[in-house]
């Protein structure tokens, strides 16, 4: 190894490598992360979804209602607290490594997105699995997913909307961690209100999920609303999702512990 | 190809920080209380040599050296690292934060992983990580890297961000109270190992320390932190004119020291050392071989522990 003088080129070839590097580096963690104990979440709901229905046909009951229903409100909160680990197991090891902020946001949005994607697929097919299940048993299975007004694409909606739904609650608890970090447990708790704001808001858009049932169990949900206003009221909350977990994680500071 | 020794400037820099409750990774919350950590610190970091940097707990070592690194900013000032005369802002600077490794003593380890893992992770970002090294230092400290930090000792965890330090290779290489929790033979081990690897692939280490008399064989230059000021910052060699020690029969001490300025007294029985601020002339030194006294140079440690007693007026801050 010769120590150098490096030119003007060779420190902007050096910098777009290495901030390709920590990039790739933190998409692999986080994402393998996310899809290895998601798969878990998901074989969970996948036996319950199959096995719940078949034990009470079995025992001669009716079901009123899917076990996806579970699945619905819990996936999202699932991201979301696999968004805060994650970035809390990752950033001090990560920017210690020479890692920037900056890098460390970008991977963390691709491994969201890769998970929301994964995530609505699985969601999807586990309700295309619970309707199989509910017909073949001679059940009347209550339609999940989104309330968008989606005619004959609800299935393609409902996983569309899970996926936005899941990329969102996971930026959110990221930011949450990183705000926790820099500001301390008052000021981070006060940080999660924008964060649940969104939470709400994604909700609303997608007609799905726990916010989304509160309001229209208390009349206020609205009309339903036409699929692709629905989806692009959902990306632009996730367009905000990514501004707010973009700038809680570029500002994060450590603060010697001892 | 492996940029020159990164140096650093820091012009008159100012950290505060807010009373702040926090929650651990075991989920106990902790106070860290409002402060100044640096008040006014203006320092030049020469690249190229190993750094001592000292001072008592909560001197600011710990603010100053996370400030390279870009693990935070400052309140007021300026920090520029870099190599040559290109010093930059090391803030989201990935020229810089690339080539800054900074080893705190908890080591930045991935506590839910293995050590295995969190060694490639830094082996994935480090670009001059040495997996040869780090294998082999690992096996000197004798650490098993199937183990989860969680699972080692203080020591070997110490041990870990050790080998990390060493193993990345970088230009700019900071190593704050690494050694804590080592034994004795491990902290001697691994103070060989900086010394071998650096005289291999010469780089800038920074190096913080309490065990001053165990480490001040390392340093060239020693910066000399207290109450998030600057006291001292100065090549090791320039330190040796600040005092010198005498040692041998009390009486002929008591003669030769008569009339200076005492810096630290140790007896033992009819022996006592004395150290004395200022050079010693040759008559001083011709009087003292007459005597019988041996004329010893100047421990960082007194110095250090002088500089830093309680004693706000005895004190001047003196720059390189």
């Amino acid at each position: 190894m010769s120590a150098a003088v490096v030119t003007r080129a060779e420190r902007d070839a050096f910098t777009a490598r290495a901030h390709a590097r920590a990039v790739r580096r933190v998409t692999r963690s986080v994402g393998q992360a996310t899809l290895v104990i998601g798969g878990i979440f998901w074989a969970i709901f996948l036996v319950t979804t199959v096995g719940v229905p078949l034990v009470v046909h079995q025992a001669g009951g009716v079901m009123g209602g899917g076990v996806m229903t579970g699945a619905e409100y819990a996936a999202p909160w699932f991201a979301l607290s696999l968004g805060m680990i994650a970035l809390a197991s990752l950033v001090v090891p990560h920017l210690a490594a020479g890692g920037t902020r900056r890098s460390l946001a970008v991977g963390g949005l691709v491994a969201a997105l890769v998970a929301g994607v994964a995530y609505g697929v699985a969601y999807a097919l586990m309700l295309l699995v619970e309707r199989g299940l509910f017909g073949a048993l001679g059940w009347e299975w209550e339609q999940l997913g989104s309330g968008l007004d989606a005619g004959g694409g609800w299935l393609a909606v409902t996983g569309a909307g899970e996926a936005i739904s899941v990329v969102v609650y996971m930026l959110v608890g990221m930011a949450a961690q990183a705000a926790y970090r820099t500001y301390g447990v008052w000021r981070g708790t006060a940080l999660l209100l924008p964060g649940l704001a969104l939470l709400f808001l994604v909700d609303h858009a997608t007609r799905n999920g726990a916010f989304a049932d509160a309001l229209g169990g208390l009349g206020l949900g609205g009309a339903p609303a036409p699929a692709a206003l629905g989806l692009l009221q959902a990306v632009v909350v996730l367009a905000l999702a990514v501004g707010w977990m973009w700038w809680q994680v570029r500002s994060l500071r450590l603060r010697p512990t001892r | 190809m492996t940029p020159a020794p990164f140096g650093a400037r820091l012009d008159d820099v100012v950290v505060r920080f807010g009373a702040q409750r926090r929650l651990t990774m075991d989920g106990t919350a902790v106070k860290d209380e409002a402060g100044t950590a640096l008040d006014g610190v203006t320092l030049d970091l020469r690249p190229g040599v190993i750094t001592g940097v000292l001072g008592r707990n909560g001197a600011g070592k710990s603010t100053l050296l996370t400030l390279l690194a870009a693990f935070n900013r400052p309140t007021e000032g300026r920090v520029r690292v870099g190599a040559g005369d290109l010093l930059e802002d090391p803030w989201e600077n990935p020229w810089v934060t690339a080539n800054v490794q900074l080893v705190r003593e908890s080591g930045d380890l991935m506590d839910d992983e293995r050590v295995a893992e969190t060694l490639k992770y830094y082996a994935d970002l480090r670009p001059y990580w040495d997996a040869d090294l780090a294998a082999r230092l690992l096996d000197t400290f004798e650490v098993n890297p199937r183990k989860k930090p969680t699972a080692l000792s203080r020591g070997k965890r110490s041990a870990v961000g050790a080998t990390i330090g060493l193993a990345s290779r970088a230009p700019l290489t900071i190593l704050d109270e690494v050694y804590l929790g080592m034994d004795a033979p491990t902290r001697y081990a691994f103070y060989d190992e900086i010394l071998a690897d650096y005289a291999e692939h010469p780089r800038t280490i920074l190096l913080s320390s309490h065990l001053v008399e165990e480490v001040e064989r390392l340093f060239e230059d020693v910066v000399v932190l207290h109450r998030g000021k600057v006291l001292l910052a100065e090549p090791a060699e320039d330190m040796q004119s600040r005092g010198f020690s005498l040692t041998g029969p009390v009486a002929a001490v008591e003669e030769l020291a008569r009339g200076r300025r005492e810096l630290h007294r140790q007896r033992l029985g009819a022996t006592v050392q004395v150290t004395i601020e200022g050079a010693p002339d040759d008559g001083t030194a011709a009087a003292a071989r007459a005597a019988g006294v041996e004329l010893g140079s100047l421990p960082l440690q007194d110095l250090f522990v002088r500089l830093t007693q309680p004693e706000p007026a005895s004190r001047t801050e003196v720059r390189r």
